[in-house]
């Protein structure tokens, strides 16, 4: 992505509007996880330094005005019983797919879920049993790694590799990881954190790999809606090919996308009856699957009225990424925010700076002052690296900026 | 300082600290920190001499990392003052104050020779070449690690890390040091050792030093004064031997010492001139404690602070020394060796009490000694507000 060009055209798109996004709200008297419980959730040391809160991907944004609006509505009708999937639900949900990506998918292949991570929990106890493998690639989200685990799984690792300054799809190490009690991999499509966009031929090798090893695909989407470089395209990874879809479940939500994560609403799209029905069997189990009337009302008044908002998002979030991209490796020759074609989240090599993992999370917290999402729980390949969180105003950029090379300065 | 700057107002305090500004390297005025509405440093006062090895001492979450943060510049203070070398640092940024920072991590780079790691900062800041050469060689005679320069981190030693890093504030030619718990992430003999370097270098180079530690042994050592810090106050400010001996309140009493004083609960009893304190049917004249605090009221409830060495084990008929040792009949209920000492456990009436002794004499469980508690040395504290009396 040329940074330069896009940051000329969106600072002038957004100087020349007043722009919603530049909104500061305070959230510190909010039940945001995020903002409200550094005391909770930190070291006493690292909770007194106040640090800036850029971790968890959750935005700072208020979601879109057709979402309040369908939210006001509910509570204002004030009975709160029983949902069913309403028709205009899943014409949202459908409609959505089709016309970002020109996916076409069948009204009977969602599924509902109150989270991505509850549907990986899920697909894992389904489709492996304990003692299995499942296949991921590191630097990945820690969930991949920690549900897999704590259904008493193994990880077989793919890791990415670095190369200058951004991470390759490594197809000959994706195959070597393999073991024969490998049942299921893990796509992060687009890959949190280092906001890879993946090519259809990339989707394509992983999926003739993973066809030919009888190991099923679970994409996790969540990102999907948050390409930042225009030049690159989101594929569905079940949209690739017949087979793919038929050996894949695809987790999607408007969570990230609109900013929705505490109404806990997502989809599953799950092409393969038999997946499908062994799918809802294990969520069956093990909880009621209806999900909350409030996210779904939201979701659907998201999918269906929410994309001249997102649109104007994306902008933003280039201009936000770029910003901090340029300000950061134009003042430090120790610390380089990588480019990415996707998230709101910026990776951060910090490895320049010759701290070990806990030291620089320690360093940030407590003389930076910035919390952010430390590397190391996106594996071992993460250690040296930070996530920085920039779905915010501009001004929070700002002060992150200024006080990362402050306290880079002293050192 | 705090208590000048109560009592005097701020136009006089200002006038007396111009008068010494000479000899004041580093002013924090009437200092708040507030993170939304909360009050992490309220009004604090605090003048560090030119020279002086200042050490900010307290528990987690006490304000001393809060403290040094601001002094560095790494956070917007909410009102009040930082001057440094007689300036108005206030608004600066970090590395225009005059500071040079060593970190608890080592944070050298890595890639980089010791020799590049030290001059690395000198050479950002565009010195020409030969003066950051000059100051990184000075530097390293000083640290004793010329061999070293032209090493990595990565075959580098732990002190040896922490040598450079020290070495990288060095090279800075600034007058005020601010450490930062440079030591915590050491084992105990590396500790010790780089603690004997960094008071080694402060008496070579005489800057003035600012550090952080939560451990008493290196304040104890280290400092010129100590400021005991709790909840964003400083609740002492003193030399070492002031702070151990005369702890102004329970905390810094209690803060300080291993193994901790002595706490004895009781009543005061006043008759005229004579003071004595009751621990239920135990008497303790206490003719000859220097009274510092408030007043002493008849039939307070007190706490009687002794530290473990200050109680001797004697005969309960040795001779008489002006009242100056109180002795009453104890049994050894624990016997605990160090090595140095030995900690004996006793019961002082109904209350137990931890004494140290040399470790030359055999004691042994059930033993009857006789305890010699050293009224000179011992603290009475209001037990209600917990201050020194």
């Amino acid at each position: 992505m040329n940074s330069d060009v896009l940051a000329t055209r969106t600072t002038s798109q957004l100087h020349n509007n007043s722009c919603v996004f530049d909104d500061v709200i305070d959230r510190r008297h909010s039940n945001s996880v995020k903002w409200a419980y550094a005391a909770k959730l930190l070291a006493p040391d690292e909770a007194a330094a106040d640090p800036l809160p850029m971790w968890v991907a959750d935005m700072d944004f208020r979601a879109p005005q057709p979402v309040l609006d369908a939210l006001h509505e509910i509570v204002e009708h004030g009975v709160f019983g029983y949902p069913d999937v309403r028709e205009s639900y899943v014409d949202a949900v459908v409609g959505w797919q089709a016309k970002r990506f020109g996916w076409d998918i069948s009204r009977e292949w969602i599924l509902q879920s109150a989270g991505v991570v509850t549907a990986l929990r899920t697909a894992i106890q389904a489709f492996s049993s304990p003692g299995d493998s499942v296949l991921i690639q590191p630097p990945v989200y820690s969930h991949f790694h920690t549900d897999v685990e704590l259904n008493g799984r193994h990880l077989a690792y793919a890791p990415l590799r670095r190369d200058g300054d951004g991470y390759l799809f490594d197809e000959t190490a994706f195959e070597a990881a393999i073991r024969d009690d490998t049942k299921i991999f893990i796509l992060s499509n687009p890959h949190n954190p280092t906001g890879n966009v993946w090519s259809e031929d990339e989707l394509r090798i992983m999926a003739d790999i993973c066809d030919r090893h009888d190991i099923l695909v679970i994409s996790d989407e969540i990102h999907q809606d948050l390409i930042i470089n225009p030049a690159k395209r989101h594929h569905p990874f079940a949209s690739i090919g017949e087979s793919t879809a038929r050996n894949c479940i695809t987790c999607t939500a408007p969570s990230k996308t609109f900013n929705l994560p505490g109404l806990q609403s997502a989809n599953l799209i799950i092409p393969n009856k038999r997946i499908r029905d062994e799918f809802e069997r294990q969520f069956s189990r093990n909880m009621a699957t209806t999900v909350n009337v409030m996210g779904m009302a939201a979701a659907e008044a998201a999918y269906a009225h929410g994309e001249p908002w997102l649109d104007q998002l994306l902008v933003y979030l280039r201009e936000n990424h770029a910003h901090f991209a340029n300000a950061v490796n134009g003042a430090l020759s120790t610390v380089r925010v990588l480019p990415a074609d996707s998230l709101y989240l910026a990776w951060m090599d910090c490895r320049g700076l010759g701290m070990d993992a806990d030291a620089l999370d320690k360093f940030m917290l407590t003389k930076a002052r910035l919390w952010l999402d430390k590397g190391q729980k996106f594996g071992i390949e993460g250690h040296g690296y930070m996530r920085v969180n920039l779905g915010c105003p501009r001004s929070t950029v700002d002060e992150a900026i200024r006080r990362l090379t402050s306290a880079i300065s002293l050192l | 300082m705090s208590k000048i700057a109560t009592d005097l107002g701020r136009d006089a305090i200002i006038a007396h600290r111009e008068a010494a500004s000479g000899q004041i390297s580093v002013s924090v005025r009437d200092l708040v920190i507030r993170y939304g509405a909360q009050t992490v440093l309220d009004r604090m006062s605090l003048d560090i001499g030119r020279g002086e090895f200042l050490v900010l001492l307290g528990p987690s979450g006490c304000g001393k990392s809060t403290l040094l943060n601001a002094i560095a510049g790494l956070l917007d203070i909410t009102d009040g003052e930082i001057w440094i070398s007689g300036k108005n640092v206030t608004w600066d940024e970090p590395k225009d104050r005059g500071i040079g920072m060593v970190f608890q991590s080592y944070a050298l780079y890595p890639r980089m020779s010791v020799e590049d790691n030290m001059g690395f900062g000198l050479k950002i800041s565009g010195l020409p070449k030969a003066e950051v050469k000059a100051r990184v060689a000075k530097a390293a005679q000083v640290l004793q690690i010329e061999a070293l320069l032209k090493r990595k981190p990565a075959e580098l030693s732990g002190g040896q890390r922490q040598r450079v890093a020290i070495g990288r504030a060095l090279v800075r030619n600034v007058d005020v040091f601010l450490f930062d718990e440079p030591l915590s992430n050491l084992d105990a003999k590396l500790r010790a050792e780089l603690r004997v370097e960094i008071k080694r270098l402060h008496q070579d180079l005489g800057n003035t030093m600012i550090y952080v530690t939560h451990d008493q042994i290196e304040a104890m050592t280290l400092a010129d004064r100590i400021a005991i810090m709790k909840g964003g106050i400083i609740q002492q400010l003193a030399p070492p031997h002031e702070v151990y001996n005369k702890p102004c309140n329970l905390f810094v009493a209690g803060f300080i010492g291993s193994p901790g004083m002595n706490f004895l609960k009781g009543r005061l009893a006043i008759a005229g001139d004579t003071v004595a304190f009751d621990i239920g049917d135990l008497r303790i004249p206490l003719h000859a404690y220097e009274r510092s605090g408030g007043p002493l009221v008849d039939g307070a409830e007190a706490v009687l602070g002794v530290r473990p060495e200050h109680i001797s084990l004697g005969d309960a008929a040795s001779g008489d020394d002006g009242g100056r040792r109180f002795r009453t009949p104890g049994r050894v209920e624990m016997v605990e060796p160090t090595g140095a000492d030995t900690m004996l456990w006793s019961k002082l009436g109904a209350q137990s009490v931890t004494i140290r002794v040399s470790a030359d004499v055999a004691y042994h469980l059930g033993d009857t000694i006789t305890l010699a508690l050293d009224l000179n040395r011992a603290s009475l504290f209001d037990a209600k507000s917990g201050e020194r009396l």
